[in-house]
């Protein structure tokens, strides 16, 4: 292949995934939406000036007492590993999404490309789409090391190359796992749910193994032996920990070594990639087209059937309100990505909370309980914001409009009120929210031992915040929609909406928690629940005319 | 080139979409492909580009095994879909450059095929936008010259005329004439039975997947002379809308 072809085709699919012509268009010739720059500057700054003190002072902390323990390769191992799994986590349905989902693929298919080809510039869109992970998780661990370690020049150049190939090997396990299950395993009509599905098992799969690989290594009944073994070798651990995650021991042995030792462990680290890679483009040579063919069989039903029959699926007449609501959810279960999403966010917390409570044992686990039991009299409060948390996190009211995307269009041709699109809207986040405050609530009455009361105190109150946020969204989706998608991600995951939002509810419950920890000696827990009942209340009614208004506008404008 | 031989495709464990096809489109010939929805053309078509893979038989262009050798093959094709799918956030030019990489055409080729389908197409100052900002037919223009950017031998048209002006229209249908002229091949679906008589050198038409009929118009109008090219078409694929009563429409 001539080499302008490939990066012609990587080129166009990085300027057709991001926007890039689009938006400099946006911004320079019809001079639009300039704002949105100085928006994204405004919002990095502040998580940058607020989160990022607090997050260097704890990454020093633990540089000290990992290197305490002559375990200072561990910090680099961990880091690398997490940026990896985060990666992994992230990026799955993404990568799916790009490879069987993505309408630029009705413009590619009939180019003349082979597979590899294809597979090489998706991956390194997915590379660079996820690249963010490792500036924010990797990037500041890499410079915190090297600047109190005091490490040679070389390592900065090693740190690069590291940076550069961290979220490489979660696409690549990706891709060599779900193309040839895809190609091989006849999923019928039930296609869409079932790649979904797949790559939630790959999650579980890789979490599990790692989970498995730290419980066994780092055992909380561990003797006092077996401590003095790891600390006497921490090579051993560092490899039997990268054992589970390789690049991130030859990240680390790289790294860490020094003169040719480092040399030979970063080639070896490249040529982990380059093997990976190779392995992606080989199976993806043999399986991609075939499975993407597959994936465009239309399962309709090709039965000839009965006007009798066509008449017994006329449902009889329903009112307008839930006409639309199931319009909604239809929608939503129908299209997997925003199922599994969606489902995804909701169920995230919940299943987080219930790891920390089986895993309470754990020491570490064991000292964050033993510090929030000092506070157990205020478990109202605290499981109120935590619901409030959870069930606020789930970013499908910031996505409601843009979801709906062209189909918008038919909404807006449809003759009902902004009340009921807004009503509908609303019901279908709220349903889905719920799971969250129901969840927290019930696991952490089993932790502190609550009564029933306090568990209702909890739901009612997090509900009430939920409403809050869940029109804060509305409001913010209906006024910045993104319509014009060419994957459902976009819709989801990739919404700018949804930074909004964490921006939003982590804002207010972690300030609200904040306070509550200031003025603790001064108000009671049931005065507090009082208050935070009063916020959402209030919220709710300032906010709910608003986000209509939002709505409304939405509903008049021009849809191109 | 064009040769479907006893092409079948099937989705799943349902009837076959398209069954036993086959069809033979000689270098010189513009041939059109007709149907009614869901009859399979455009399982044909995707077919014949690669999209999909048949479930029996074999389709070849200019004697190169559409499903052996993919990429040879769709270098000889360029191909309009029946939906103008573009890249959107791109400008048009942009997506026209990408093409032109991808089918290696050099550069004096590609500057001066541009700007001639371009200006042919009146999409001229429209290139520097992106493609989101355009409306139906001018996508459907830009798909066009995509399409044709290259050269193909063989132009495979989706319902190409939908969405486009009369100008353009007019100017496509003597494009295809031209080409044709040239010894190459157009194989291209449609609705419109008034195109179809003008410029069809032969017609294939297909109902319920199978190949009804292949032949000239001339053949097509045996015996039929005194019907419209509509009502033929509606006499061959065995429809029976003429026996249909609307009065319902307007009654409570």
């Amino acid at each position: 292949m001539k080499r302008n072809r490939m990066i012609s085709l990587i080129w166009t699919l990085i300027n057709a995934h991001y926007g890039l012509s689009k938006k400099r268009y946006q911004y320079f010739v019809q001079k639009k939406r300039i704002w949105e720059l100085f928006l994204f500057v405004g919002i990095f700054a502040t998580l940058f000036f607020s989160i990022g003190p607090l997050f260097i002072k704890l990454q020093k902390a633990m540089i000290i007492q990992y290197q305490q323990m002559g375990l200072e390769g561990l910090f680099l191992n961990n880091a690398i590993l997490m940026t990896g799994m985060a990666g992994f986590f992230l990026g799955v349905f993404f990568m799916v999404t790009e490879f069987f989902y993505s309408k630029n693929l009705s413009v590619l298919m009939p180019l003349p490309l082979k597979p590899k080809q294809m597979i090489a510039a998706k991956i390194s869109v997915l590379v660079i789409d996820q690249m963010w992970i490792s500036l924010i998780v990797l990037l500041p661990s890499l410079i915190i090391f090297g600047t109190q370690m005091n490490v040679s020049p070389v390592y900065w150049l090693i740190m690069l190359i590291v940076l550069l190939f961290s979220q490489v090997f979660p696409i690549l396990l990706q891709t060599i796992v779900i193309l040839p299950i895809s190609r091989f395993i006849n999923f019928g009509k039930h296609k869409d749910f079932f790649i979904y599905f797949l790559s939630i098992l790959l999650l579980i799969v890789v979490f599990g193994f790692q989970f498995w690989i730290n419980n066994s290594l780092v055992a909380s009944d561990a003797s006092e032996q077996q401590v003095m073994n790891i600390l006497a070798n921490p090579d051993s651990l560092i490899s039997k920990l990268g054992s589970a995650y390789p690049p991130a021991l030859l990240g680390v042995k790289a790294l860490t070594a020094t003169g040719m030792d480092a040399l030979l462990w970063l080639l070896a680290f490249i040529a982990f990639h380059i093997g990976g890679f190779w392995l992606a483009l080989f199976i993806g040579e043999k399986t991609y087209y075939n499975t993407y063919k597959k994936f465009q069989d239309n399962y309709g039903n090709k039965k000839q059937i009965s006007s009798d029959q066509v008449m017994t699926m006329v449902t009889p007449q329903q009112n307008i309100f839930d006409t639309l609501l199931k319009r909604e959810w239809r929608y939503f279960l129908r299209t997997p990505n925003f199922a599994f999403n969606g489902f995804g966010n909701v169920l995230a917390f919940p299943i987080l909370i219930v790891i920390f409570y089986f895993a309470k044992n754990n020491p570490e686990f064991q000292a964050m309980f033993g510090m929030i039991e000092q506070y157990d009299q205020f478990i109202a409060p605290i499981g109120i914001l935590l619901g409030g948390l959870v069930g606020g996190m789930n970013m499908l009211g910031a996505t409601a409009f843009s979801r709906e995307g062209k189909m918008l269009r038919e909404l807006k041709s449809l003759p009902v009120g902004v009340e009921t699109i807004f009503r509908v809207k609303l019901v279908h986040v709220m349903t889905m929210s719920t799971i969250g405050p129901i969840a927290s609530a019930i696991i952490l009455c089993m932790i502190f031992k609550a009564g029933i009361l306090s568990f209702l105190e909890i739901v009612i109150i997090s509900e009430i915040l939920v409403l809050f946020m869940n029109t804060i969204q509305l409001l913010l989706d209906a006024t910045f929609p993104t319509l014009n998608w060419e994957t459902p991600q976009r819709a989801m995951k990739q919404n700018l909406n949804a930074l909004y939002t964490i921006l939003v509810v982590f804002g207010f419950t972690g300030g609200m928690g904040y306070l509550g920890y200031l003025l603790k000696d001064t108000l009671s827990p049931s005065l507090m629940s009082l208050i935070l009942m009063i916020i959402g209340i209030v919220g709710t009614v300032i906010f709910y005319p608003l986000s209509k208004k939002a709505i409304y506008k939405l509903m008049q404008r021009d849809l191109a | 080139m064009i040769k479907i031989s006893n092409f079948s495709k099937t989705y799943g464990k349902t009837a076959p979409a398209v069954k036993d096809l086959n069809l033979e489109i000689k270098k010189g010939e513009v041939f059109g492909f007709l149907g009614p929805n869901g009859a399979g053309k455009s399982t044909t078509i995707k077919s014949i580009v690669g999209m999909l893979n048949p479930t029996e038989g074999e389709i070849t262009i200019n004697g190169i095994d559409v499903t052996k050798d993919p990429v040879k093959s769709k270098m000889q094709i360029g191909y309009v879909p029946d939906e103008p799918v573009l890249m959107e956030k791109l400008k048009g030019i942009e997506y026209l450059n990408f093409i032109a990489d991808i089918f290696n055409v050099e550069n004096s080729v590609r500057k001066t095929r541009i700007e001639k389908l371009s200006e042919s197409f009146k999409l001229v100052s429209a290139l520097a936008n992106p493609i989101d900002t355009y409306s139906h037919g001018m996508r459907q223009k830009l798909v066009l010259i995509a399409a044709l950017l290259h050269n193909p031998e063989v132009w495979i048209l989706d319902e190409p005329i939908v969405g486009l002006d009369p100008e353009s229209a007019y100017i496509l249908k003597k494009m295809m004439r031209a080409h044709v002229k040239n010894g190459k091949t157009v194989f291209f679906s449609t609705h419109v039975m008034e195109i179809v008589e003008k410029i069809c050198d032969r017609v294939g038409i297909i109902s319920k997947g199978r190949l009804v009929f292949c032949g000239t118009i001339e053949e097509l109008k045996v015996n039929r002379q005194d019907q419209s090219m509509e009502e033929v078409f509606l006499e061959v694929t065995d429809s029976e809308a003429e026996q249909n009563d609307f009065s319902y429409l307007d009654s409570d």
